[in-house]
């Protein structure tokens, strides 16, 4: 049998095929092609569990209990890959949805999705005040205040000296996308453990 | 209150999902297997508490780690299957691992007084 489309009992073939939709689900944030090959994998994995067996609609509940929820085992393995490519792509895209998908994998994924978007927002937020500073007639950079205080960001109106003068577009711009560079870098490589039940928290050891 | 079983359960499935990575390429040192044969091979390993499923976000870890290598293999009969091989940079990690884990259990085993 080279797919479980081709087992002949019906109630075996419905178990089967809402299965593989859940797969299908889970793995939708991938790319197509990496998608695909790891669902042929879990299908393989199935007509191994079932050979020898009637293919009965038992069977077949048996070969997938034993194989587990693909919302508690997939989660993990999505968020690996989609870090990993925005490690390679450094396309905000990528990024995004790494993080998103990073952030239900457990406890671990929710404080590294928090890390790493404080990171992002740090780089944008710089990326921002360079451009305004280049564009507008805002009053952008670090400004000491007559009453004493600093000021960091964009106003329209500060009332106070502006200690960083013209470089502050260009050094925050250059800043920005090198912190983005560094974090997407590091993020691509960072090792999380691979063994686990995301769905229970208690199991995050 | 947690009743002794249970306790020793919960121990029990932390200690299992521990090893697990180490297992699975103690079995690919006989030789390259696929997921399903693998499952097979750490059966013992995984017990009946960790789903199989969880053997392949480990698989793909290992082979971005560059631990395991793997290619799709074309069955006489039935579907391909993405066999996995462990690497020079595998064996390397196993064997610190064997090295390793021999000292844990023997001081283990001291405290245990087993």
């Amino acid at each position: 049998m080279s797919s479980w489309i081709e087992i002949g009992d019906v109630q075996a073939r419905k178990l089967l095929a809402n299965y593989f939709a859940q797969v299908d689900r889970t793995l939708a944030p991938l790319p197509r092609a990496e998608a695909d090959a790891v669902r042929r994998e879990l299908e393989a994995h199935i007509l191994d569990a079932m050979a020898g067996t009637p293919a009965s609609e038992a069977d077949a509940c048996s070969a997938l209990e034993q194989l587990g929820d693909p919302d508690e085992f997939l989660p993990q393995l999505v968020a690996d890959r989609l870090r990993v490519r925005a490690g390679r792509t450094f396309g905000p895209h990528d990024v995004l949805s790494a993080i998103l998908r990073t952030a239900v994998t457990g406890i671990r994924g929710v404080v590294t999705a928090i890390v790493m978007s404080v990171g992002y927002l740090v780089a944008t937020v710089m990326i921002v005040l360079g451009i305004l500073k280049l564009t507008t007639n805002q009053d952008v950079g670090v400004f000491r205040l007559s009453t004493g205080q600093l000021f960091i960001g964009a106003d329209n109106n500060v009332d106070g000296v502006d200690l960083t003068g013209g470089w502050f577009a260009p050094f925050a711009i250059v800043t920005g996308v090198l912190l983005y560079l560094l974090l997407t870098r590091a993020y691509g490589r960072v090792k999380r453990p691979r063994v686990g039940l995301p769905s229970n928290p208690s199991n995050d050891f | 209150m947690t009743s002794v079983n249970a306790q020793v359960d919960d121990w029990e499935k932390r200690w299992r999902k521990g090893v697990l990575p180490f297992a699975v390429l103690g079995a690919l040192k006989s030789g390259p297997r696929h997921g399903y044969a693998l499952a097979v091979a750490v059966k013992d390993v995984l017990g009946g508490s960790i789903p199989e499923g969880t053997l392949y976000p480990l698989l793909a870890g290992f082979e971005q780690d560059g631990l395991t290598s793997a290619e799709w293999v074309i069955q006489e009969s039935g579907p391909a299957k993405k066999t996995y091989s462990i690497t020079a940079k595998g064996l390397a990690a196993l064997d610190e691992g064997a090295r390793r884990w021999i000292r844990f259990d023997a001081s283990l085993r001291g405290l245990l007084d087993v």
